[in-house]
């Protein structure tokens, strides 16, 4: 009967497997195989062992890259997690209007993100409505996406934008699981607000903040479109993420060896940094 | 009875299958693929339905997509085994697709000639080198071009010059950023209400290249030395770049800042009346907006030494796939396409290069034609390189930092460094 029960089951999950097996492990793992190969998809994959790894380290494209991509997550995901915090804390204390500003702040979420960039392209457009107001107030025009010093800039101010309003919704529904008793025992003691947010909201609120630090940090790493569609990279590869060079290298120059290695170690790269992160802010909690 | 009447419904049936398999057998569908120019695109659909008409067994599908997305696509389509028949290329990428086997031979009796010379006697001299490898011909010219000045006649009336009157063309580069700063306008904050030169700015490498390739040429700087290494930091390079990119920036004549992207029409802030000059080839005034369409005036473009005249040419093919199915009908229909010169210039504005296209009704209804075929024979190809678009790229990066404040030498340095690395990865 056990046995019958156990054969009917893996029945059962086949098809989850199989779909697993095909589109998930099957790509990651044929990208490890063309890491280890030159190959241009005309010609078949030429086995070149670790070359494509050995050259990562003078490949100054690739290094550039990895610093830009560095410092768009950083400072994309920092202040994202502060506001959203704040916004998700500030949201739980709200009344019926809540479902009305939740509304709003998730807006920019369910917005196709083509079409966001494009708008904030726009925005950012030297005679755009950003400059404009710059100019009214008696400042100068900023040259928004055609210079190396700001573009980068453009693009995270948008993702504080965009970012903020995915992760207060879900600072909000871990803000609305926590015990009202702890905070009300805390105010009958006379506790203050920032006491309070240190010793009882952040402790309460950690597995929230551990997964809202781990998606925004992979979500960051993974950013393509804005990207794409705002800067294209440039200029002069300021704002080159690793995705962007990923896809010019597999696409525009035919190296799917050198694109599938970037990948991997973009892959690794996330996999490390969310089992930092969720070590540090949940795991050596527990232990 | 009714056995026989079977029979002979049988025989009908059988007689109907073969003959519609044989229809079938002789049906072909050619796909083409085109990037995004909406006049070729119209012009092609045009001449595949009247082939159709003469060839009724012959169908056709098409596609395009703007230039850039258009060559990732190809690849891709290329490499899943899904390959057109018919494609649109580029002469820089015939190195590469031609030793990737991407591209068939010409299938010279299909297109009604014995030899690569008869072929080559039908066209402009030079016209079909650019699409040649080791003597073989892989394409056929759809737009052989090179570019030329266009100026906006209104515009410089309004500053008192007349540039119908050859005599107020600019010669030099030097002439080119002084009339610029004429006929440039600003409003009361200092904002540009109307440039009046610029570069292309924020497109592919390709889009950059047709418009520094003529001034290296000019200023005799090579991209490659005959060893295949990078000299785009040498002198001349440095000269080159300093006299004309740069110097757009360091005169407050233009720059990134100004320019308007739009991947469908790079001529944008030209065609809406913006600017008052802009680099482009024979094809651009049907995307012109109205206004324009009526001002503008072709000249050639500045030279560096008037008396020894040098710039781009390059030629947008358009060519038959390794993995067609259809190679003979691909090209017998390819040199119907291409053999209407006249209805190409008419309509597309695309110079097809066929041997006395200056002298067509087209040609002499078309504004610049004159100065476009005289260009032509001074023109020379894009360097060629099977890593061209890392190349052009590593230049267009050089550009962008240029026009951010690095030094010229500075900046061609590093395209040097990331060309030479690109080539010995490969």
């Amino acid at each position: 009967m056990f046995q019958s029960r156990k054969r009917l089951s893996l029945v059962f999950i086949a098809p989850a497997l199989l779909y697993l097996a095909i589109f998930q492990l099957y790509p990651v793992l044929y990208a490890v195989y063309i890491s280890f190969h030159k190959y241009d998809l005309m010609s078949p994959p030429v086995f070149t062992g670790l070359s494509n790894y050995i050259r990562l380290a003078s490949d100054e494209q690739f290094l550039r890259s990895l610093w830009v991509t560095a410092f768009y997550v950083f400072w994309t995901i920092v202040p994202v997690i502060g506001l959203s915090f704040v916004l998700g804390g500030l949201l739980s204390t709200l009344g019926r209007s809540r479902s009305v500003w939740r509304f709003l702040l998730y807006l920019p979420s369910i917005l196709p993100f083509v079409s966001v960039a494009l708008v904030w392209k726009l925005m950012f457009n030297q005679r755009g409505p950003i400059n404009d107001a710059l100019n009214t107030a008696g400042m100068a025009s900023i040259p928004w996406l055609t210079n190396g010093a700001y573009a980068p800039w453009a693009l995270i101010f948008m993702s504080w934008w965009h970012a903020t309003s995915y992760y207060t919704i879900i600072f909000l529904a871990g803000f609305l699981t926590l015990p009202r008793d702890c905070f009300e025992a805390a105010r009958l003691d006379g506790a203050k607000l920032f006491p309070m947010i240190r010793h009882i909201t952040l402790p309460l609120m950690r597995p929230t903040i551990a997964l809202v630090v781990v998606l925004a940090t992979v979500n960051g790493l993974k950013a393509f479109v804005f990207q794409q569609v705002l800067t294209d990279g440039g200029p002069a590869n300021a704002t080159q993420i690793l995705t962007i060079l990923i896809y010019k290298t597999a696409f525009s120059y035919l190296d799917m060896g050198r694109a599938s290695t970037y990948s991997i170690v973009l892959f690794g790269c996330i996999m490390l940094l969310s089992l930092i992160q969720i070590w540090l802010i949940s795991g050596r909690r527990d232990a | 009875m009714r056995p026989f009447k079977a029979i002979n419904f049988l025989a009908a049936a059988s007689v109907a299958a073969i003959g519609m398999s044989a229809s079938l057998a002789s049906a072909a569908e050619l796909k083409i693929w085109h990037h995004t120019y909406p006049p070729a695109e119209e012009f092609i659909k045009q001449k595949a339905a009247e082939y159709s008409k003469l060839h009724p067994d012959v169908t056709f599908t098409f596609q395009s997509d703007p230039h850039g997305d258009y060559e990732v696509k190809l690849l891709a389509a290329i490499a899943a085994g899904e390959a057109p028949d018919l494609i649109n290329v580029l002469d820089y990428l015939y190195p590469k697709f031609v030793s990737k086997g991407i591209l068939a031979e010409a299938n010279l009796p299909a297109m009604g000639v014995k030899t690569n010379e008869e072929l080559e006697a039908l066209y402009s001299p030079g016209a079909l080198k650019g699409l040649m490898i080791d003597d073989k011909i892989y394409g056929l010219p759809e737009e052989l071009n090179t570019f030329a000045l266009f100026m906006n006649k209104e515009h410089f009336a309004e500053v008192g010059i007349d540039v119908t009157d050859k005599a107020n063309w600019p010669k030099s580069w030097d002439d080119l950023f002084t009339m610029a700063k004429k006929v440039q306008k600003k409003d009361e904050s200092g904002n540009f209400t109307r440039l009046g030169f610029n570069w292309v700015f924020g497109l592919d490498g390709f889009w950059y290249a047709m418009e520094y390739w003529p001034i290296l040429n000019q200023y005799g700087c090579e991209v490659l030395d005959s060893a295949g290494k990078a000299t785009i930091n040498s002198p001349q390079c440095v000269a080159a770049f300093t006299d004309t990119w740069q110097r757009l920036v360091k005169d407050g004549i233009g720059g990134p800042d100004y320019a308007t992207v739009n991947p469908v029409n790079a001529l944008q802030d030209f065609s809406d009346g913006r600017q008052s000059m802009m680099m482009a080839g024979i094809w651009s005034p049907p995307l012109f907006g109205e206004d324009v369409k009526k001002n503008y005036v072709v000249a050639p473009i500045p030279q560096k030494d008037p008396a020894n005249p040098k710039t781009l040419l390059y030629n947008y093919s358009m060519t038959v796939t390794q993995a067609s199915k259809n190679q003979e009908e691909a090209w017998r229909f390819l040199r119907f396409l291409t053999s209407d010169g006249d209805g190409y210039l008419r309509h597309t504005g695309y110079v097809t290069g066929l041997k006395g296209w200056e002298k067509s009704e087209a040609a002499k209804d078309t504004i610049g034609a004159d100065i476009f075929a005289d260009q032509l024979q001074y023109g020379t190809y894009f360097w060629r390189s099977l890593t061209w678009n890392e190349e052009g790229k590593a230049i267009k990066d050089a550009i962008e930092q240029m026009m951010q404040g690095t030094s010229v030498q500075e900046a061609l340095d590093q395209a040097a460094k990331q060309i030479d690395f690109v080539r010995s990865q490969n």
